[in-house]
């Protein structure tokens, strides 16, 4: 065996030596390599499906949502996932949280119709986000879709709808402050500190058709310190005994919102993901004890026990879903860099631009790792999915493994330049369905109608 | 109509007085008695005079102790005492008078001493009393003419022995004649069948036992004091304890022990010509009631000196208590952790739980897998319990409490501290509950500290004797750690036992049942809140024939205890906390409406999601047709209902419960029905219905509202219709 390897050619290169300790461009790639997927081998995929390729995992998707629901429903209930449409809205994978109790969380009318025509009750979406038009403002209210308050002028248009329509409407106000642990995110939602919050409730107090029943805010995103969390749900359950006593508002939910991280590494972050990011039992503990510990006396004071809502996503879904690329062209670049041109790129995975997405190749690579350059196909400068990572040499047609990446990519990727690519689920029976189809030129000219004296007869320089 | 109504009352009373002598309250087998006693005029009337004369006596002075009819009964049997031997004339009235006088006041003094100092029933002890001071003292009244019953016909009425048993309950009445027995002994019958059994049963021992040591099966003395057996029997096994065969088995000792005093007394009384009465009866009965009572755990036979009861009607509320967990002496607890666990180690379990500590229960937390770990299992970490929030189960003072103890790997023991790190809480009455193997500077309680139910008291951990982390549960006698343990269940918990889930009032788990508990649903506990004055109309119909809009009130009795009352009269009892609603004790006025909605809301958790759980409600409450409804009253042994609930939530029409109905008896083959009742929010309970062989019956909610008090209108809310029609759609 050790003879044969010895044979195989390897790509020359040269490299100062700095490897096995820690440092700025990360581990090296090496050892270990991806060949299959939940039991299903990459190159398979790839023959039936082609490259580009996102794979999502099914069980991996499901042990997520358990492992988070198990980690705070054994210590604080009831407790409810409200999944965030926007971190990614593939009916399958909405699909799939559904049926592990999942609600939806959606931000726009587009994910209020898309949430609704996958068969989610109304009762059962939680609608946020800073734009709301009166149309589906109106929706929401007769089907009965808990809409959270992000400004006074949508709280006043809400009230003329429910008054237009006679129809009492509970509402959850969205909340911002200050953690003291995390950047202000004072743009949505009402300010406590500045006595918005409380104008607003008194607001709704004095509304005859709307009751506040539910308190939300969101403190951030990829926060990774759960005494954040702590301070939140302190503040959150302060100003609910506030308002509780000054209008009839009787609370009986708290949104905590989402922002736990994932094992993902950010750009500039210098430790390894593994020991920055808490676990969910850590998040729980905190967040769980805190809300126990500030709700002691409520059931004995004759009110609902309150509802702990999560919006978490990314924590949920990024780990669940891998882009999978091929190598189309190596280069090698004026300051003696490797580069490849692959066949994915920020088009596909928009993620790029702020997390150091862990590459593996799919099959034992030989040859020693050098800093490396991974490009992807757009012809814009900006199109790099690696800036600098420790790889061995690559041959065309390597495909390399690209994770996490089932937040955000399939919602913000692009159709720019490229075609977008399958999106395959592997399923915990290791059969594979495509879940989204790759795109063809008539879906994307569908789009599209050409006036008639625009229809041919281009007249082309010579 | 006013007037009416008052006389209607009295007569009542007066029907009731001659009904309690044999135990039962109806008016009409009261009538029964009152005619059995006509027998001989002469000893009817004087009997109701006395009554006549003690409701007077009682009503004019204001008298208090008397709510039971004791002073009507034993009026009663002093009457007919003196008109069983003297004639009614003017003299005799005016010892009539005076007589029952003393025993009404007897009644007020002795009820009263009784039952403070024994608590005891004073039964027929001042008739007892004042029949020995009449018949003494009336031995020196020459004036008064004696009364000698017409000479009895010997013609057998049904059989010689059958004969014999009736004249002697026919002496209760001071009346030896068959057909008086008879009379008597339907009016049992007609009440309580197993009374009546008692009442045969009784006879035959005391009897029985009298002759083997005599040699006289038929006896003067079975004739004038066999009725003695036969009442110890029914107030032993009947009465006064719930009807088990030990309570059968003490029954029958106590008539033997009535046959012995009766011989005795015989002896002693005969050369003064004077009549024994009641005093074997008295006898017996009371002796046997107060060393009964005087023990200190409570096993069979169960006793009922607070709320005697006929015992259909006491074996119902044991049966219901039994079946729904509150029959055993076992401490309810609360689940001491958050989500879903497994039982790791049960009762009796094959590692440690073993006597003087098999009353115990280990938990652990598991996967879809079955594990309790994560990745590879070798890190404390990984163990999905470990650190977890531990609840207290109860509310009840720490008396004792460790914490210092290092958490130690995986698959090391310390033996030399068992429990690890502990909580030890009292709750009274020598019970002690033992939560051990916590985490090391867990405890969020102090020795002295007063903890809640439901409060996070430390976090589990691997402390101790303990192979894994896990949370120990037990209670204990002392409080000494090793203390030997006592039985306990754990209440208002869903067990998931081989993928059935299944919600128990209490319950004890087994090993690798997992369990949870219920959160409590806030809006299905605000849709079916019964405050005092509350009303609901219902339109109540059978297949279909006209709708009658029928009302339903909650009530607070006297005691304490609320119940819910038809328009007709018939009433349940309920009780109502944040997490259940629970109907018992319902009354013996027939009204299929009430039963209706018994039978579809009698048990309901007033928990979040979808629910099974188990029921065995009265068989009588079933509406049967006519001739089955007869059978099953007349035979409530042989039959059992089980009702299996099953309840999906839905926040846009709220609640369906349905419930499965299996009646077994053993005239008939197995038959199912099937209940389904409909709670919208704010609402309560809008629809129900009923299919039992054909016919249907429902009710709909009509209005719901609140009847007034002093400065408080009444409320009245009438039901959207429209909306009703919406949830019949969805109902179909």
């Amino acid at each position: 065996m050790t003879k044969k390897l010895l044979k195989t050619w390897q790509k020359p290169s040269i490299t100062p030596h700095q490897m096995g300790t820690l440092n700025k461009f990360g581990r090296p790639v090496s050892g270990d390599y991806v060949e299959k997927i939940d039991g299903v081998a990459v190159s398979d995929l790839l023959r039936e499906y082609g490259s580009p390729l996102f794979v999502i995992s099914e069980k991996r998707l499901r042990d997520n949502i358990r492992q988070m629901k198990r980690a705070f429903e054994s210590r604080y209930q009831p407790v409810i996932h409200a999944w965030s449409y926007k971190t990614n809205y593939l009916n399958a994978v909405c699909a799939t949280l559904h049926q592990e109790g999942s609600w939806a969380e959606v931000v726009s009318a587009f994910e209020y119709e898309k949430a609704r025509a996958l068969g989610v009750p109304a009762e059962r979406i939680l609608f946020n986000g800073p734009h709301k038009k009166r149309a589906i403002l109106e929706r929401c209210v007769t089907e009965g879709a808990r809409i959270h308050i992000d400004n006074l002028d949508e709280l006043y248009l809400l009230d003329t709808i429910a008054r237009e329509f006679d129809k009492v409407t509970s509402v959850t106000l969205r909340l911002n402050f200050d953690t003291g642990y995390t950047e202000d995110w004072s743009r949505f939602g009402f300010n406590l500190g500045s006595g918005a919050a409380l104008d607003a409730a008194i607001r709704i107090g004095n509304s005859s058709h709307l009751k506040l029943r539910g308190l939300h805010s969101h403190i951030g995103t990829f926060i990774l310190d759960p005494r954040a969390y702590q301070v939140q749900v302190e503040k959150m359950c302060g100003f609910m005994e506030l308002i509780e006593q000054q209008t009839h508002a009787l609370i009986d939910s708290i949104d905590i919102g989402g922002g736990f991280a994932s094992q993902n590494a950010l750009q500039g972050s210098y430790l390894p993901t593994e020991q920055v990011v808490p676990t969910m039992s850590q998040y729980a503990d905190t967040i769980c004890g805190t809300l126990l510990k500030m709700t002691a006396q409520r059931e004995a004071q004759g009110k609902p026990r309150l509802k702990l809502i999560l919006e978490s996503g990314r924590a949920v879904v990024d780990d669940s879903e891998v882009l999978i690329s091929s190598v189309v062209a190596g280069k090698r670049l004026p300051d003696g860099r490797a580069s490849y041109v692959m066949d994915a790129g920020v088009n596909l995975l928009f993620t790029a631009f702020w997390y150091n997405h862990k590459v593996k190749h799919t099959r034992p690579l030989q040859g020693i790792p050098e800093e490396t350059v991974l490009y992807g196909p757009l012809c814009m400068n900006i199109d790099i999915i690696r800036q600098s990572i420790l790889l061995p040499p690559l041959s065309v047609g390597d495909s390399l493994v690209l994770s996490p990446a089932g937040a955000y990519n399939n919602t913000q990727w692009m159709q720019f330049i490229e075609y977008r690519p399958a999106i395959v689920m592997v399923h915990e029976n290791s059969l594979v369905s495509v879940v989204r189809r790759a795109e063809k030129l008539e879906d994307l000219n569908g789009f599209e109608s050409l006036p008639t004296h625009l229809n041919g007869q281009f007249k082309f320089a010579e | 109509m006013h007037k009416y109504s008052a006389l209607l009352k009295s007569a009542s009373t007066l029907f009731y007085g001659y009904a309690a002598i044999l135990f039962t309250e109806n008016p009409r087998i009261g009538l029964l008695f009152l005619l059995a006693t006509c027998w001989f005029p002469n000893i009817g009337l004087s009997g109701l005079i006395s009554v006549l004369i003690a409701m007077t006596i009682a009503q004019s002075l204001k008298l208090r102790n008397l709510t039971s009819g004791l002073h009507l009964y034993n009026s009663l049997l002093v009457g007919l005492s003196l008109g069983a031997h003297y004639q009614l004339d003017g003299r005799l009235l005016l010892l009539l008078f005076f007589a029952t006088a003393l025993t009404v006041f007897l009644c007020v003094i002795l009820s009263e001493r009784l039952w403070l100092s024994e608590r005891l029933p004073a039964l027929s002890i001042p008739f007892v009393l004042v029949a020995f001071i009449g018949s003494f003292a009336a031995q020196n009244y020459g004036k008064l003419d004696g009364f000698l019953p017409p000479a009895p016909s010997y013609e057998v009425l049904i059989a010689a022995p059958v004969d014999y048993f009736f004249k002697a309950l026919g002496m209760t009445f001071f009346t030896p004649i068959p057909m008086v027995g008879l009379m008597m002994f339907l009016g049992i019958l007609l009440t309580s069948r197993y009374l009546a059994l008692l009442a045969v049963c009784g006879f035959v021992v005391g009897n029985t036992f009298y002759a083997l040591l005599s040699g006289f099966w038929y006896s003067y003395l079975s004739i004038n004091s066999g009725f003695n057996f036969a009442l110890t029997a029914m107030a032993l096994g009947g009465i006064f304890t719930v009807p088990s065969w030990q309570s059968f088995s003490v029954a029958m000792l106590g008539s033997a022990f009535s046959a012995v005093i009766a011989t005795a007394m015989q002896t002693v009384l005969l050369p003064f010509g004077v009549s024994m009465t009641a005093m074997p009866f008295l006898a017996a009965t009371l002796t046997i009631l107060a060393g009964l009572n005087r023990r200190y755990v409570s096993t069979a036979p169960q006793l009922l000196l607070e709320n005697p009861a006929l015992p259909e009607v006491s074996l119902e509320r044991v049966r219901l208590a039994n079946v729904r967990g509150f029959g055993k002496n076992a401490l309810p607890l609360a689940v001491p952790f958050i989500g879903e666990w497994t039982v790791y180690q049960g009762v009796d379990g094959e590692h440690t739980h073993q006597a003087p500590w098999q009353h115990a229960l280990d938990f652990i937390m598991t996967d879809e897998a079955s594990k309790s770990y994560r990745t590879t299992g070798e890190f404390l970490q990984d163990y999905y319990c470990f650190g977890l929030p531990v609840l207290s189960p109860v509310y009840g003072q720490v008396s004792h409490c460790v914490s210092y103890l290092p958490d130690h790997a995986i698959g090391e023991v310390d033996t030399q501290n068992n429990w690890g790190n502990y909580v030890l809480i009292c709750v009274g009455f020598q019970h002690y509950v033992l939560i051990a193997h916590l985490q090391q500077h867990s405890l969020q309680v102090n020795i002295g500290d007063w903890v809640y139910v439901g409060q996070k008291i430390a976090q589990c951990g691997n402390t101790g004797r303990s192979p894994q982390p896990h949370i120990h549960l037990h209670v204990q006698q002392t409080p000494y750690l090793g203390s030997p343990t006592v039985e306990f269940s754990l209440s208002n918990v869903v067990i998931e036992r081989q993928k059935n889930r299944q919600f128990h009032l209490t319950a004890l788990p087994v090993k690798n049942d997992k369990i949870s508990a219920p959160l409590a649903d806030h809006n299905l506990a605000s849709s079916l809140h019964f405050p005092v004055g509350k009303q609901l109309y219902y339109q109540f119909r059978k297949n279909n024939q006209a709708p009658q809009t029928r009302c339903f009130t909650v009530i607070l009795t006297l005691n304490g205890q609320f119940r819910l009352q038809s328009d007709c009269g018939a009433s349940v009892a309920f009780i109502e906390t944040d997490k259940l609603l629970a109907f018992y004790d319902r009354n013996t006025i027939t009204d299929v409406c009430l039963d209706l909605w018994l039978l579809n809301m009698g048990l309901t958790p007033l928990m979040n999601g979808a629910l099974q759980w188990h029921d065995e409600p009265a068989a009588s409450l079933l509406p049967l047709p006519m001739l089955q409804k007869g059978l099953a009253r007349f035979l409530p042994f042989g039959q059992r209902l089980q009702c299996h609930y099953q309840r999906q939530s839905h926040t846009e029409t709220g609640w369906l419960q349905h419930a499965e109905l299996t009646y077994d008896c053993f005239w008939h083959k197995k038959q199912t029905f099937h209940a389904q009742a409909l709670i919208l929010p704010e609402q309560g309970c809008t629809e129900m219905s009923l299919q039992i062989q054909g016919d249907v019956f429902e009710a709909r909610l009509q209005a719901s509202g609140h009847i007034e008090d002093v400065g408080i209108a009444s409320l009245k809310k009438i039901n959207h219709f429209e909306r009703m029609e919406i949830s019949n759609e969805k109902l179909a």
